[in-house]
């Protein structure tokens, strides 16, 4: 028996012989692990972000939120924006959920609307939130300066708005913001506090607390002409009473809205539903990127089947002095295994690399599946692709493959 | 080293005949080849170009088959061979040596002499010691680690000798080997071909140089696939 060290070093030796063709037939696997691992590292990321903010909006949260969540397994998206405009929630919801003796620290109902914040000659895309002055208590508001509007500053229907710390650069950058006037679409709103920056996008606001302009829920129903709701959410007193006060809250509603008007969800189910939905999505960023390296393996399957058309004369003179087919199968498929192995683990190390620059501009995290899965995959695109190539060599007959050049 | 008993059987063919058919042309290489070669033999074959010569070389080396007729070697019936045994043996029992040398381009003249141990089995180190050994006794013991494209025609011959008996074979199979060189540098690979011939292995070669028969015991002819005169030398 030859030593599959031997057959070894003479794979390493051909490959190495034929360096620039070797890099460039492990380019095509280098390109295909690196896209699975940096996509699938660009989805979970995200996944991980966004459950980072919902928990950093606080915890024991019951989000009531318009249309029948539970009936479509993966829709909240579509279900969720479908049914802001038609939202049945209203005030008096907040009001009958409040009024509940329940063990909750905080009621607050609100609506969003996508509009256009200047001052000056800045202006800057941003989400009004219309929320009432109990947010406060329920959502995590941080004051950078100036404070967050009061219940009496509600009722009175003023103009005021609490802007966030990227509203504020980008409509301020350097200069002092309180007490000034800035414009929310047609109205004019005055500036009566900053939140802390929190980073990125946020909690429920599809814009990201940072990139928000709270103003009062009166003030934005008033100038917005909006009576709906989009969300009301619940802050729970104590973990453990979540269940119980989810179907309370579920049963009181339901002696004013339809059973398909609303859902009531915790923290937890939301999660779990945002979670399906960016894992289809990972899923099929990987997808995309396996295509890749399967086309990485038909470029070694080529590759190899070249050389061995190439290598003839020297496939026959090896059997001439007695290489067993199977000497010859080995030889050249550790060739194919070597490639897939060596430009799997560039790719890892290349995907790695690519979702830690990534990470600068979007949140990224690699996860052990997607490493181990496409580095598997690749050196089992080596072994299934070089297989073909290798037994051609082996089955070569000698006296054939002697007589070519 | 090779026993040096007087008559064993290496090859004995009967009524062998190869025909090579790819349905459009149909050649008739080898007619009704009846031959039987003894240890210790130099047989010189002769033949014109296409006269078959290099296909009964093919087979009596295992690396053809032929399509009729039998072929018994060193004791083994060559058409029951399995690619596995007809691999070991070649490894083993038979040395080849080829007109246009053969060798790998890119392994030093070194590397090429151990291929054959590689392909039996033999750890590093006694495979370099023998195929040191081999390349001393071709004279090449300071050009152990050059290319063959650093050698010249003579030494790269010298070198695919010492490739053929490194692995101590009973048979040395030459085709042609000095067609490729010029007459000095032929002159002195079948001086070495004779000398391995003395040391008791079983030589046949194939030529078209009658000069050639001088140092054989036995000469061949082949003329359109058939053997048409068969001299004892001395």
């Amino acid at each position: 028996m030859v030593e599959i060290k031997e057959l070894f070093l003479a794979a390493m030796r051909t490959l190495l012989a034929n360096k620039t063709r070797s890099f460039l037939t492990m380019l095509g696997v280098i390109i295909g692990v690196a896209s699975v691992i940096t996509l699938v590292s660009i989805g979970s990321g995200l996944k991980s972000y966004i459950a980072d903010q919902f928990e950093s909006l606080g915890s024991n949260l019951i989000y009531v939120v318009a249309g029948d969540l539970s009936s479509s397994g993966a829709g909240i998206g579509r279900e969720m924006m479908s049914s802001v405009y038609s939202s049945k929630l209203e005030e008096k919801h907040v009001e009958v959920i409040g009024n509940l003796s329940l063990p909750i620290i905080g009621v607050s109902g609100y609506f969003e609307l996508p509009m256009e914040a200047k001052y000056e000659e800045n202006d800057f895309f941003t989400t009004g939130m219309a929320v009432d002055a109990s947010y406060g208590d329920v959502g995590k508001i941080d004051i950078e300066e100036g404070k967050f509007f009061s219940a009496i500053a509600e009722e009175r229907n003023k103009k005021v708005v609490v802007i966030g710390a990227k509203l504020k650069e980008e409509l301020f950058s350097l200069r002092p913001a309180l007490g000034k006037e800035i414009m929310l679409g047609d109205y004019s709103f005055k500036v009566i506090g900053v939140l802390k920056e929190q980073g990125g996008t946020g909690g429920l606001s599809s814009m990201g607390v940072d990139n928000v302009a709270m103003i009062p829920l009166q003030t934005g129903r008033n100038v917005y002409n909006r009576e709906n709701l989009q969300n009301i959410l619940v802050k729970v007193e104590g973990e453990e009473n979540i269940p119980m006060v989810k179907e309370r809250i579920e049963k009181k509603l339901l002696d004013y809205l339809e059973e398909d008007e609303f859902s009531v969800v915790d923290q937890k189910q939301m999660l779990d539903k945002i979670g399906s939905i960016l894992g289809v999505l990972t899923l099929a960023l990987g997808g995309i990127a396996a295509i890749s390296l399967l086309v990485g393996g038909i470029g070694i399957m080529n590759i190899m089947l070249v050389s061995v058309t190439e290598r003839t004369h020297e496939i026959g003179l090896r059997k001439a002095v007695g290489a067993q087919p199977r000497d010859i199968l080995i030889q050249f498929l550790i060739e194919a295994v070597v490639l897939s192995f060596l430009g799997g683990l560039i790719g890892v190390i290349m995907g790695f690399g690519g979702s830690l620059i990534l990470n600068s501009f979007l949140e990224t995290s690699v996860t052990w599946w997607s490493v181990l899965l496409a580095f598997g995959v690749s050196v089992l695109v080596g072994v299934v692709f070089g297989v073909i190539p290798a037994s051609r060599a082996a089955k070569l007959n000698p006296i054939e493959a002697l007589r070519r050049e | 080293m090779v026993k040096k008993s007087n008559k064993s059987l290496i090859f004995q063919a009967k009524k062998l005949g190869k025909i090579y058919d790819n349905g459009i042309v149909r050649v008739e290489a080898l007619k009704d080849i009846n031959l039987t070669i003894y240890s210790g033999e130099f047989v010189v074959l002769f033949g014109r170009s296409g006269s078959g010569k290099s296909t009964l070389m093919n087979i009596l080396g295992l690396l053809d088959q032929p399509t009729s007729g039998e072929l018994r070697l060193i004791g083994e019936e060559a058409s029951k061979l399995s690619s596995q045994r007809a691999a070991k043996l070649r490894n083993k029992r038979i040395g080849f040596i080829f007109q246009t040398f053969n060798l790998l381009p890119r392994m030093s003249a070194l590397e090429n002499v151990e291929l054959p141990l590689i392909y039996s089995g033999i750890n590093q180190e006694e495979r370099l010691a023998r195929a040191k050994k081999k390349l001393v006794q071709v004279g090449l013991e300071k050009r152990m680690n050059h290319l063959p494209s650093q050698l010249s025609g003579g030494q790269q011959q010298r070198v695919a000798i010492a490739r053929a008996l490194v692995n101590e074979p009973d048979i040395v199979l030459a085709d042609e080997p000095t067609g490729n060189l010029d007459s000095r540098s032929g002159q002195e690979i079948l001086d070495l071909i004779a000398k391995i011939n003395k040391q008791g292995r079983t030589v046949f070669l194939i030529t078209h140089d009658p000069q050639i028969a001088n140092y054989s015991t036995r000469a061949l002819t082949l003329e359109d696939g058939q053997l048409i005169s068969d001299h004892k030398n001395g």
